[in-house]
């Protein structure tokens, strides 16, 4: 499990491939790009995190959804 | 760290890494949404709340709203005058994008680019994609808080 958003900018679908990075303003880009460096700081996620996912996502499934 | 969503979750010391990457997430979101219609990150934002049980954040929304898109949502997906059809198409994406994201189809892409030029349509999917991470987020850091401080 990771918690890091795809923000490469590239998305593919059956369309093709498109880059996304040009409909970035300047102001994202910079913002995506530190949450990109925090974490990769993490350097991934501890068992116990992902439990309290899972016990979290499996209250909504009963509950919400 | 107190921003338009409230107070962060409390990270503990040895976990600061934890909350600088919340703090990113933070301003990813907000950073987009300025560039947002903020009726459409208020509405998204409430109904994204709402679908997670979050309700703290439920409340700080509902608060900023005028009460009859509140009222509105209440119903939602009935029919409402309080709601337009950008609202509407943009409040079908963002809920199903949540709930299971692997059945956003070309329908509910196209409702919602058919009132957003383009580059609107990219930021839009990008905040709630933001938006609902940051929620699931905070709900996790709470919750975990919570455990490591029970007895």
């Amino acid at each position: 499990m990771s918690p890091r958003i795809p923000t490469s900018g590239l998305g593919r679908d059956r369309h093709g491939v498109l880059d996304a990075r040009s409909l970035e303003p300047d102001g994202v880009r910079a913002a995506t790009s530190r949450y990109d460096e925090a974490v990769r700081g993490l350097g991934g996620v501890d068992a116990a995190t992902v439990e309290l996912v899972r016990f979290r996502n499996a209250n909504h499934q009963q509950c919400h959804l | 760290m107190t921003t338009r969503h409230g107070t962060s979750p409390s990270v503990n010391a040895a976990r600061t890494d934890v909350g600088s990457a919340w703090r990113a997430l933070v301003d990813v979101e907000d950073t987009i949404a300025e560039a947002l219609d903020p009726a459409i990150v208020g509405i998204c934002g409430l109904r994204i709340s709402s679908i997670l049980d979050n309700s703290g954040e439920a409340d700080r929304a509902s608060a900023s709203l005028p009460s009859a898109k509140v009222a509105a949502l209440t119903h939602w997906p009935r029919a409402s005058p309080a709601l337009t059809g950008m609202e509407r198409a943009c409040l079908a994406f963002a809920e199903q994008f949540v709930i299971d994201v692997t059945s956003v189809d070309d329908e509910l892409v196209d409702a919602v680019a058919s009132h957003l030029a383009p580059e609107v349509l990219y930021l839009f999917v990008r905040w709630v994609q933001s938006n609902e991470a940051r929620q699931r987020a905070e709900l996790v850091l709470r919750h975990d808080q919570e455990v490591r401080s029970s007895p």
